[in-house]
C-alpha cells in the first residue's frame, strides 16, 4: 500500500509544454506521500513541513470534507522538479531525482493523515502514542525506502493532527468515513519542471543548483526563514569551503544544520548560523567600525557570506583563514564560554537574591517585582524574575568575546590550526576574566532597564567595549602579543 | 567590643566561605578548568566533602552567632542559667556557660528552636528570620552530612526518608550522585540555603 518508487502516474491526460520543459497534469496522492524535497540531485527545497499553522488547518479542512471530488479544486497543487525524466508506460513517468518545491505541506498532511488512517484500520485514534505509532509502522511497512522517509514524520506534528481531528467533532466524522483506498486514489494537480531540459538552455548551473535555486525562487514569497534559504542555496560550496576544517576535525560526531530542523536524528548538531556569526565578529569579512552592525543581524551575516562565496575564486585565503577559524571559535565557545557563562550566572543570581532579600535592589528594573513572604522568602514569582533577568543570550555575548581576541588570533605552528598568542594553559583564566566582565556588563544592562530591546543595546557600539579593561589586564598580566592575522586575511572586495 | 560589628564579620566571613565553596562546587560540576577535567567518580567525591566543609563552617558561624546574639541582651541567658542580674558576660564567658557542660548541636534549627529561645532575647533571635525552606534544606543537609559521617543503616536510612520528603525520590543514591542531579543543580539550591539564611538573619541586625 505504502510505497516509494520514483513514479509519477496520470490517470488521465497530461500535457507537455512546447519546449517540452514543462508537464502539467493530475496525479494520484499515493504518488506524491514519499517525493524527496531535501537534499537531493535534483535540488533541495527549503521549506519544512511547520505543523498546522493557519494555511495548513484550511487545507487539513479540505482533505477531510472532500478529497476526492472538491480538493484538487480548492488548493494549488504541487511542482517538483525532476532528473532523469522518462515515460515507463503512457500514462506513468519515471525519474531519478526529485525535489518537491511546492506543495511540501500539503504532501506532509496528506502523508500523515493516510498514516492514520492505515493506523486506525487496527488501532484506536484516541489511543495513540509515539511508541505505539511507530511500533504499528515498523510491523507494517516493508519498503526500507518508506521507513527512511518517515523520519522526517515527526510524532509532534502527526499528534498535532490527531488532536486536530478529535478536537472537531465534524472532521472527526469526516476522518471515520474515509477510505484509506479512495483517500489515496484522490487526485492532486501537479506541475513538472524537467530539469535536464531546462539545463540544455543554461550552462552555469548544475542539476542541483538549478533544482535549489527554483525551490528558494518559489518559496521566497512565502515564509520561509532567511536561515533556511540560505542553507540549502549554498550547501555546497559552504560544506566544501567554509565549513571544510569543521567537517574534518567533527566529521559526523558533530553534524551540521543546514536548515533548522533538518537533522531529525538524536546526536550534536549546530546550526550554520552559530559556525557563522562569530567569524563576522573578529572583522576578516567587514570593516573595523561595521562590526557591531553586522554581529548580530542573521540577514546581513548571510549577506557577507554570500559576497564571498561568490567572489571565492579571489578570495582563497580569506576562505582558508575563516575554515580554520571556525572550528577553533566553535571550541572556544564549548569549552570556555559556555562553562564560564553558566557558573557566572549562577553567582549573579545569588548577589541579585541578596539584594532583593535584603531590599536593597535600588533603582533597578526588577525592583517592582520583588514581593516577600514573611519578610524572609522571595515569592515563587519574584524568584522566576530574578532567574529571567540572570538568563543571557549566547549569540548575544559570544561576538563580543570574538571581538576581544581577534588581535590575539594566530596560526599553530604547524600552519594547520588557528588559536591565540596565549599559552593554552593559561585559556581558563583568560576566559573566565573576558566572559566573567562581559557577562556583568551584560546584566548592568538589563538591570538598568532598556528603552528598546536588550537586542538593540547589542547591537550597539558601545556594548563591543565591554570587556576592554579585562583585556588589558590579561594581556599586562600574561604579556601576550597581537597580531595581524585578520588584518591579513581581510575579505577586501567590498 | 562592638558587638554587632563582630555579628556582621562572623556573616560575612561565613557567606565568604560558603561562595567559595558553591563557586568551586560549579566549576567542578562545569568541567572547569577545562584543561584539568577530572571523572565524574571525583566530582561526586568532591561534592560530597564539599558539603562536609560546608556543615563545619555553619556550625562554626552559629556557634559564634549565638554568643553574639546573647551578648546583644543577657537578660534570658542569666535568668536560664541563675546567673545574678549584675554577672557581667563576656564572649569567653558565654561560650563557657553555654557550651561547656555537654555538647549541643545547634546546626538544627528546627530541634533547638526552644534552646536558642531560652537564651537569646526575641529582638536578638536572629535565626528567627530564617525562612521555613531554608530550615528544611539545612535539615536535609544534615541527612546527607550524618550519612556520610557514620555510613551507618539508621543514617542511611534517615537519608532515603529525606530523599521521599523533599524530592519525592525512594530510591536511594549515593550522595554525590544525587547533589549532581540537573547538572549540580541540587546541590547549587541546597547549599545555597546556607548562605541565604544567613543573609535574612543579619536582616535583623543592619
Amino acid at each position: 500500500m505504502f510505497s516509494k518508487e520514483n513514479t509519477i502516474s496520470f490517470p488521465d491526460k497530461y500535457w507537455y509544454s512546447g519546449d517540452k520543459k514543462s508537464i502539467l497534469g493530475e496525479t494520484l496522492f499515493k504518488d506524491i506521500l514519499f517525493l524527496d524535497y531535501r537534499d537531493s540531485e535534483a535540488g533541495s527545497n527549503p521549506r519544512e513541513y511547520n505543523g498546522l499553522k493557519k494555511s495548513n488547518i484550511e487545507i487539513i479542512k479540505s482533505l477531510l470534507k472532500d478529497p476526492k471530488n472538491m480538493f484538487r479544486f480548492l488548493h494549488s497543487g504541487m511542482i517538483v522538479s525532476l532528473t532523469g525524466l522518462s515515460f515507463s508506460s503512457e500514462n506513468t513517468l519515471k525519474f531519478k531525482s526529485c525535489c518537491l518545491t511546492n506543495g511540501n505541506q500539503t504532501r506532509f498532511i496528506i502523508l500523515i493523515l493516510a498514516l492514520l488512517k492505515y493506523y486506525t484500520s487496527e488501532n484506536l485514534l484516541e489511543n495513540i502514542t509515539a511508541k505505539s505509532f511507530h511500533q504499528f509502522l515498523k510491523e507494517n511497512l516493508r519498503d526500507e525506502k518508506v521507513i527512511s522517509f518517515l523520519k522526517f514524520v515527526k510524532f509532534g506534528r502527526v499528534n498535532e493532527i490527531v488532536s486536530f481531528i478529535k478536537g472537531e467533532g465534524k472532521y472527526q466524522r469526516c476522518f471515520n468515513e474515509l477510505k484509506l483506498e479512495d483517500f489515496l486514489t484522490s487526485k492532486i494537480r501537479i506541475q513538472i519542471n524537467v530539469i535536464d531540459r531546462i539545463l540544455d538552455a543554461v550552462d552555469e548551473l548544475d542539476e542541483y543548483s538549478a533544482g535549489t535555486l527554483i525551490a528558494g525562487a518559489n518559496n521566497e514569497t512565502q515564509k520561509v526563514a532567511i536561515d533556511d534559504i540560505f542553507g540549502s542555496r549554498y550547501k555546497r560550496e559552504l560544506k566544501d569551503n567554509i565549513f571544510k576544517e569543521f567537517e574534518n576535525k567533527y566529521g559526523e560526531s558533530l553534524k551540521i544544520e543546514y536548515r533548522l530542523g533538518e537533522i531529525v536524528e538524536k546526536g550534536p548538531k549546530v546550526h550554520i548560523l552559530t559556525l557563522l556569526r562569530p567569524v563576522v565578529s573578529t572583522g576578516i569579512l567587514t570593516k573595523e567600525k561595521d562590526i557591531h552592525k553586522y554581529a548580530n543581524q542573521r540577514i546581513p551575516i548571510y549577506n557577507l557570506f554570500i559576497k564571498l562565496i561568490k567572489n571565492r575564486e579571489k578570495a582563497q585565503e580569506t576562505i582558508q583563514v575563516i575554515s580554520k577559524l571556525i572550528p577553533f571559535l566553535y571550541q572556544i565557545r564549548e569549552n570556555y564560554v559556555l562553562r564560564y557563562l553558566r557558573i557566572q550566572k549562577e553567582i549573579i543570581y545569588r548577589d541579585i537574591k541578596e539584594k532583593a532579600l535584603l531590599e536593597e535592589l535600588g533603582e533597578t528594573s526588577l525592583r517592582d517585582k520583588i514581593r516577600l513572604i514573611n519578610n524572609n522568602e522571595l515569592t515563587e514569582e519574584s524568584d522566576k524574575a530574578i532567574k529571567k533577568m540572570t538568563n543571557y543570550n549566547i549569540e548575544h555575548i559570544f561576538p563580543v568575546i570574538v571581538f576581544r581576541i581577534r588581535k590575539i588570533l594566530k596560526y599553530s605552528k604547524d600552519g594547520n590550526e588557528i588559536n591565540l598568542t596565549i599559552d593554552e594553559k593559561n585559556y581558563d583564566e583568560f576566559f573566565k576574566t573576558i566572559v566573567n566582565s562581559i557577562y556583568k556588563k551584560y546584566i548592568d544592562t538589563k538591570l538598568v532597564g532598556t528603552s528598546g530591546s536588550i537586542t538593540d543595546e547589542i547591537r550597539n557600539k558601545h556594548f563591543f567595549t565591554h570587556g576592554e579593561e579585562a583585556y588589558e589586564a590579561e594581556k599586562n598580566h600574561l604579556n601576550f602579543k597581537e597580531t595581524n592575522l585578520i588584518q591579513e586575511s581581510h575579505f577586501k572586495s567590498q | 567590643m562592638d558587638i554587632r560589628k563582630s555579628i556582621l564579620k562572623n556573616h560575612e566571613t561565613f557567606e565568604k566561605e560558603i561562595e567559595n565553596l558553591l563557586q568551586y562546587a560549579s566549576e567542578i560540576i562545569c568541567g572547569i578548568p577545562y584543561s584539568r577535567q577530572i571523572k565524574k567518580e571525583e566530582k561526586y567525591l568532591i561534592l560530597e566533602s564539599l558539603v562536609l566543609r560546608a556543615c563545619a563552617f555553619w556550625e562554626l558561624f552559629l556557634e559564634k552567632e549565638v554568643i553574639f546574639c546573647t551578648l546583644l541582651d543577657t537578660k534570658n541567658i542569666k535568668a536560664e542559667f541563675g546567673l545574678t542580674p549584675n554577672t557581667r558576660l563576656t564572649a569567653e564567658l558565654v561560650r563557657a556557660i553555654i557550651f561547656s557542660d555537654r555538647y549541643r548541636d545547634l546546626h538544627d534549627l528546627e530541634r533547638t528552636k526552644g534552646f536558642y529561645k531560652k537564651i537569646l532575647c526575641e529582638r536578638y533571635n536572629l535565626l528567627l528570620n530564617v525562612s521555613k525552606d531554608q530550615i528544611n534544606k539545612i535539615s536535609f543537609i544534615y541527612k546527607i552530612r550524618n550519612y556520610l559521617s557514620h555510613y551507618s543503616t539508621f543514617s542511611k536510612k534517615t537519608l532515603i526518608e529525606g530523599y521521599m520528603g523533599l524530592y519525592k525520590q525512594n530510591n536511594f543514591q549515593k550522595p554525590g550522585l544525587f547533589l549532581n542531579h540537573g547538572k549540580g543543580d541540587r546541590f547549587m539550591k541546597l547549599l545555597s540555603a546556607f548562605k541565604m539564611a544567613s543573609i535574612n538573619m543579619r536582616k535583623l541586625i543592619k
